[in-house]
């Protein structure tokens, strides 16, 4: 099981090492798209009815393609921060054994979803060469980045869902709903292990691309 | 259960090598292609199918509410399993409320909960805990099985937005089931079909 993470692990760090720069993830992941579309907010009492607007017409730039890639961005980054947080000597185990497969999964959604862009066609987006994952000297303050990313990837999958075209959808959401319910069931486990409520809310995030782009902006700059 | 990816495989695939390797895509669309005809629902044919869907789904919103009453009229909750109960039970009730104020705008008829269900006599804290991984995790996947099918976008993110917390309800018990809380890579959806059976036995 060990050998099994680290030589993933390995894969990860060569991948980063190739991987493009900062202005090619962002361009590439959609993620300096500039989309302003509305998105309800997750306290919300009822996102059916509230006036949320997915606007689509100003998205219209942002192709199935472009939000694939934007999920596989955001894949990339969850999966260099768990190879960060299994090596970092914070954990052990029972909480190790957890955050290690949480990284197996990340990294399994990142081959999954680089053979989705192939498949669209489309060039699939390489990892940052570094990222910023902030303060990593104690176990707390790791995983609370852990809690942010989680419930990001959580609402950024559940706001693209709903911008996936019509025609796509019967192939892309199967997919990415199954992604989605993974990372919600880390952000449950994160939260549990901060001895934290593992539902804290009714509804989960729907979240814009611009409010993906504020959560991770401290990561991913330069 | 390591991996559980049914609704991401063509026939004859089962590992995750073989899931990554061929990229899903294809796959995702042969599950479609499936739960269409379990569930015996076609686009074309039914344009009011996201009603269809919201009713199937705040029934099993109901059960949820209602089991989650039952129980912790019980008197056999204490302790976090209490606690859990007490905040998703209310949760469950806020998805009942969602989705009957939808479906009345939408001009459907939200089904009504039943003035009785049938759930099984749990003697145990264990049995209740048990009892509920399996029920959030049916629903989770019966979200994520409907989901695919949901043809507005607004529906189907808020649809989504529902499944994360019954994920998250499924992690809460699985952990105090003493069960993995981070069991598989890829979730699985499941077919109306395979729901309405699990769930028939409560509607008795």
């Amino acid at each position: 099981m060990k050998g099994h993470h680290s030589m993933e692990r390995a894969s990860v760090e060569d991948v980063a090492r190739e991987g493009g720069s900062r202005q090619q993830f962002l361009k590439k992941a959609g993620l300096t798209g500039g989309a302003a579309f509305l998105a309800m907010a997750a306290t919300s009492t009822n996102p059916f009815t509230d006036g949320i607007a997915f606007a689509h017409a100003q998205v219209a730039g942002l192709t199935d393609l472009d939000i694939l890639n934007f999920a596989l961005g955001l894949e990339h980054l969850e999966a260099a921060f768990y190879a960060k947080v299994i090596t970092s000597g914070k954990f052990s185990g029972k909480n190790l054994k957890i955050l290690s497969a949480i990284h197996d999964h990340e990294v399994a959604h990142v081959a999954a979803l680089t053979g989705f862009v192939k498949a669209f066609g489309g060039t699939p987006v390489t990892p940052m060469a570094t990222y910023h994952f902030g303060d990593f000297s104690s176990a707390a303050s790791i995983l609370a980045t852990a809690e942010t990313l989680e419930i990001t990837g959580v609402g950024a999958y559940t706001g693209a869902a709903g911008l996936v075209s019509a025609a796509n959808r019967a192939k892309v959401i199967p997919a990415a709903g199954s992604i989605e319910q993974v990372e919600a069931r880390h952000y449950a486990a994160i939260l549990l292990l901060q001895d934290k409520n593992p539902s804290p809310m009714a509804f989960g995030p729907i979240n814009t691309v611009a409010q993906v782009q504020a959560a991770i902006k401290p990561i991913v700059s330069m | 259960m390591e991996l559980d990816a049914r609704s991401l495989e063509t026939p004859g695939t089962s590992s995750r090598r073989q899931l990554v390797k061929t990229g899903a895509l294809a796959l995702g669309a042969a599950a479609a292609a499936t739960l269409l005809t379990d569930a015996g629902i076609s686009h074309a044919a039914r344009p009011g199918s996201d009603l269809n869907i919201l009713n199937y789904a705040l029934t099993l919103e109901h059960i949820e509410d209602a089991m989650y009453k039952t129980l912790l009229g019980s008197g056999l909750l204490y302790g976090k399993a209490l606690a859990y109960a007490t905040t998703f039970g209310a949760q469950e009730h806020t998805h009942v409320v969602a989705l009957t104020a939808t479906i009345k705008q939408l001009g459907g008829t939200p089904v009504a909960a039943q003035a009785k269900y049938n759930f099984p006599m749990l003697a145990s804290l264990g049995a209740i805990v048990g009892l509920l991984v399996t029920v959030e995790d049916l629903g989770a996947s019966a979200y994520l099985g409907a989901a695919p099918m949901i043809q507005d976008g607004k529906l189907l993110s808020t649809a989504v937005a529902i499944h994360s917390v019954e994920a998250q309800h499924a992690t809460a018990w699985r952990n105090l089931a003493g069960m993995n809380i981070v069991p598989f890579a890829f979730a699985t959806g499941a077919p109306m079909a395979k729901v309405v059976t699990a769930v028939t036995p409560f509607l008795k």
